[in-house]
């Protein structure tokens, strides 16, 4: 992992999908190393023990599908929601194939950043991508990077 | 004939016969007119000839009228100068004056010391009325007969009442109207109790009330609290099953009032009893019909939301590799296009294409199901706004013109309107006529019945009459899939979506001109 570049954690159960999303990230050009697990069990061990190190690299995104084994997309973002370290205000953007109102609402209640429905065509996937780039790479300063770079 | 001193003592003997204490009285011989008694009975001749309502008379022992007070000559339109020394016999009808019956109550009279009866009585102008008459026998100390006092009033118009009442009450078949003693023993039944309870008034009168109780009722006590609230309260109201004389039960309803006398002492019931059996069956019926709704909507209940989990897993688990398939053949294509054999470069073509059409098939199908089972809660939808945001989003730089008018609002379930106008705006633009650009053009106009019809028009191939029937159905196709692409499902949605908001669709098409889709919507209350 590059010094100083930012870190995108993809927690993603679907092997096709993860490939696919990280291509994506890939031609689109976002500016992280991508960290990819496969279950909300490994992303909350991932996650404690990065807080736990000194210096700790905390991810500047994540990037998590809702479905998930043993421990679901939600419990994690609550996990995260609950942390008393700066854990808690990391960006989280849900990555869905499910377009219902009830998943969507409970995401935001339990504090997501954003709820993106998994595009059906790699076309309209790049473009989400491409969005998403610009959106929390470039127009939104992170504090946390901000101030190592 | 009376001397004078008779008739003071009569006098005096008609005072205490009102009281009815005494059948006979025993006179007095005082005749001393400054005694405290002459006193008395001055005072009160004074009182029997201010009675208006009652005629009270005297008779001497063999029946000739001997007084007269004023309520005598208001009854019976005789002056005391016309009827005293008359025989009392002139008040008889004829027939029973033939049968002798004046001479019979005097005798009776006599004998016993009273005579009470009712019957017809002449007037002096020969009219009838209805009489109560009392005949009370008047002697000395001795025994002596010294004559009879008699009181008569006119009781018509209470006969006439009292009849009146009892056809009424006899002519109702539907109410079992009769009435107990105070110990709840019959005492009158009418035609309507005997057709709901099968006794006729001989066969019950007499009989206690618990009768018409089921045993096991009966022997509760039920009879009795019955008495025993309707005495208390005043009134008891309440349903049951009794027992008709065949032995068969109905569900009746009652109404039991006590019956008080003047001095508000209980004298008896009357009860009113309605055969309520086919109302009470109905209402079972009716009950148990909800409870069987009840479960058949819990089991509905229960399988819509099994399907709606079905379905959820539907969207997610199907649609995940189709999304990979889509995905890796466009992977393939952009990152090893060059390094592929001519022609590999088609078949990833058409893999891409399958996955496509096989994603919007299952959406198009979840979307179609969702409509059958979910909520549309109706909101008001200002037509021309929506339209807008429709062709914005999905048509734009497209010949799609919305000609409706800003006030036209219609009351429906906003998502699912806007997915029908997509559904039918993007039908009107695909079946296009070859070499003609499509122009598509949305109206809106009320119709008389509280709908609004909203018309998308095109100028595309049409449709031939013989397919318009099996347009809106899922599945159906007129057309090759190479042709014009599509689901098959698009107007299935359309037809659904517009039926569950309260409306309805069709079409109207001729073949090399054009159609026009429409769907009709409650019209919306100005906001």
């Amino acid at each position: 992992m590059k010094e100083n570049e930012p870190m995108l954690l993809l927690v993603e159960d679907d092997p096709a999908d993860a490939v696919l999303i990280q291509r994506s990230i890939q031609k689109v050009g976002i500016p992280a190393q991508v960290v990819h697990l496969k279950d909300g069990d490994e992303a909350v061990a991932y996650l404690s023990a990065e807080t736990s190190k000194s210096g700790a690299s905390l991810p500047w995104l994540i990037l998590m599908d809702l479905k998930l084994p043993r421990r679901s997309g939600l419990e994690v973002l609550q996990w995260i929601r609950e942390q008393k370290s700066d854990i808690s205000r990391v960006p989280v953007i849900m990555l869905s194939s499910s377009h219902h109102s009830v998943d969507i609402q409970r995401a935001y209640q339990y504090g997501v950043n954003s709820y993106l429905v998994k595009p059906e065509t790699t076309d309209a996937l790049l473009s989400m991508m491409t969005v998403l780039k610009t959106y929390w790479f470039y127009n939104n300063q992170n504090p946390q990077v901000a101030s190592r770079q | 004939m009376f001397s004078d001193a008779d008739e003071t003592r009569l006098t005096s003997a008609v005072r205490t016969t009102p009281s009815g204490k005494h059948m006979a009285t025993r006179v007095s011989t005082a005749t001393n007119a400054s005694s405290p008694e002459l006193q008395h009975e001055r005072i009160f001749r004074i009182m029997v000839e201010s009675v208006r309502d009652y005629a009270i008379f005297l008779l001497d022992p063999t029946g000739v009228v001997a007084s007269w007070n004023p309520g005598a000559e208001r009854l019976k339109l005789y002056t005391a100068d016309e009827i005293i020394g008359q025989h009392f016999s002139v008040f008889y009808p004829q027939k029973e004056i033939a049968d002798r019956k004046p001479d019979y109550e005097l005798k009776v009279a006599a004998q016993v010391g009273r005579f009470e009866d009712e019957g017809w009585r002449i007037r002096k102008d020969g009219s009838r009325f209805w009489a109560n008459v009392v005949i009370t026998r008047i002697t000395d100390e001795h025994g002596k007969l010294l004559g009879f006092g008699k009181i008569t009033r006119d009781l018509t118009e209470r006969r006439a009442a009292e009849q009146r009442y009892r056809l009424l009450v006899d002519s109702v078949h539907d109410y079992s109207i009769f009435s107990l003693d105070a110990e709840g023993y019959v005492t009158s039944w009418n035609s309507g109790a005997q057709r709901i309870k099968g006794y006729t008034a001989e066969e019950i009168v007499g009989r206690h009330f618990s009768t018409f109780y089921t045993p096991e009722d009966a022997e509760a006590g039920m009879p009795e609290r019955v008495l025993k609230t309707a005495r208390e309260t005043g009134h008891f109201e309440g349903e049951g099953w009794r027992v008709r004389k065949d032995g068969t039960r109905f569900w009746s309803s009652i109404v039991v009032t006590p019956i008080l006398d003047g001095d508000a002492r209980l004298v008896g019931f009357s009860k009113v009893t309605r055969d309520i059996t086919d109302r009470k069956k109905l209402m079972d019926e009716l009950e148990r019909h909800t409870e069987e709704l009840e479960i058949q909507v819990a089991e509905r209940e229960r399988a819509n939301a099994e399907l709606e989990a079905f379905s959820y897993s539907v969207s997610h688990d199907l649609r995940a590799p189709l999304r990979a398939i889509e995905g890796f053949a466009s992977a393939l294509r952009e990152d090893y296009g060059q390094k592929l054999e001519p022609g590999a470069d088609e078949y990833l073509q058409q893999i891409i294409k399958a996955s496509t059409r096989m994603n919007r098939l299952v959406r198009d199908l979840l979307e179609y199901g969702r409509l059958g089972r979910i909520e549309l809660p109706a909101t008001r939808i200002p037509l021309l706004p929506l339209l807008h945001r429709v062709i914005q989003e999905n048509f734009s730089g497209q010949n799609v013109v919305p000609e409706v008018p800003e006030s036209i609002a219609v009351m429906g379930h906003e998502p699912t309107l806007a997915q029908i106008f997509v559904n039918l705006i993007s039908n009107a633009i695909k079946f296009q006529q070859p070499g003609v650009p499509p122009e598509v053009r949305i109206t809106a106009l009320h119709s008389s019945d509280g709908l609004v019809r909203i018309s998308v028009i095109d100028n595309g191939i049409g449709i031939r009459p013989d397919h318009l029937a099996r347009l809106f159905k899922v599945f159906e196709r007129l057309h090759g899939i190479e042709q014009y692409p599509g689901t098959g499902i698009g107007l299935a949605i359309v037809k659904r979506g517009s039926e569950r908001m309260g409306g309805r669709c069709g079409v109207e098409s001729k073949a090399g001109v054009g159609s026009t889709f429409w769907v009709e919507l409650p019209q919306a209350s100005q906001s």
